[in-house]
């Protein structure tokens, strides 16, 4: 039996093979196929994530419904506090101008949208 | 190419870096695309085909234990995509009836050196692409890739006792189909 470490004539001719090497598009071809695989890869985990989420969100009411419902709670017997009241005590010192106040809450809600709509754009060109 | 490298870049890659991806590929391309175009007759099969290797690389790294030897790891995709891919696209070439038990130790004919280089090519290449596509596998790992029984019996899972037989029949095989065509 020829044994790789014998003189192999096989081993001869394989050696005389010439290398060759894929074409040139060959690499640009397959980084291009590598960043459609992230690409979609990155969608799938952000749609992983939303979906455990939402889930999340919706376990948390569904539980908290469920207990409402079987134990039979009535929303009416569970007193609140008073939020208006406790606001009134504490800012009872400052002198609060409800315009400004109103006009600093609006920039405040304009920028949060601002801030995820960008995200949310940032985010799409990534997976594109 | 190093392990220490492959290992870097497969860091780089499981962080989050896909471009350190093309530094495997560089790597690996031309011994993948070697390997696969013994076996498939066009360059462009060849090149589907190591483009899927490299995908399914890519993909898989996630489960690439470093413990392990990433070009064993790799050459074992290269394998099964090989493989499965053959058969997809009705590529796979299965075994002809081998008479060969009873022919007794077969040796490359003499004769070899008297003809030219591009010849002997020619007929191995030949030969090889009337082996079936994992007997083919096989071979080219052991000769053109210096794989040695052990890694091949990890590529191919199948144990070294019957890698060692299945390349004693493929050695024997080829001898008979290269003698056939010098004798032509």
């Amino acid at each position: 039996m020829n044994t790789p470490e014998t003189k192999d004539k096989l081993k001869n001719m394989f050696c005389e093979i010439k290398m060759e090497n894929p074409s040139a598009d060959f690499m640009k071809e397959l980084m291009l196929r590598i960043e459609k695989e992230t690409a979609a890869k990155k969608k799938r985990q952000y749609f992983l994530t939303l979906s455990l989420i939402l889930t999340g969100i919706l376990s948390i009411i569904l539980i908290s419904g469920s207990i409402i419902y079987f134990l039979k709670i009535e929303i009416t017997t569970i007193k609140f506090p008073n939020i208006y009241f406790i606001l009134r005590n504490i800012f009872k010192d400052f002198s609060i101008d409800p315009k400004i106040t109103g006009l600093g809450l609006i920039i405040l809600l304009l920028l949060s949208g601002d801030l995820i709509l960008r995200k949310f754009i940032s985010h799409k060109k990534d997976m594109i | 190419m190093e392990k220490s490298n492959d290992l870097y870049w497969i860091q780089c890659i499981k962080a989050g870096d896909s471009s350190a991806f093309s530094h495997i590929v560089s790597a690996y391309q031309k011994m993948v695309f070697n390997i696969i175009l013994r076996i498939v007759s066009h360059r462009e099969d060849a090149e589907d085909i190591t483009q899927e290797v490299f995908v399914k690389v890519f993909r898989s790294l996630s489960n690439f234990k470093e413990e392990s030897e990433f070009s064993t790891w790799l050459y074992r995709i290269a394998y099964n995509t090989t493989l499965s891919e053959l058969r997809k696209k009705k590529m796979m070439v299965f075994s002809f009836e081998d008479n060969f038990s009873d022919s007794g130790d077969e040796d490359i004919h003499d004769e070899t050196g008297d003809i030219s280089t591009e010849e002997r090519i020619q007929y191995l290449e030949q030969s090889i692409k009337m082996l079936n596509s994992e007997d083919a596998l096989i071979i080219t790992l052991f000769y053109m890739n210096d794989q040695t029984i052990e890694q091949i019996s990890s590529i191919t899972k199948l144990t070294a006792a019957n890698v060692k037989v299945k390349l004693y029949r493929i050695r024997k095989k080829l001898a008979i189909e290269i003698n056939k065509l010098i004798e032509k």
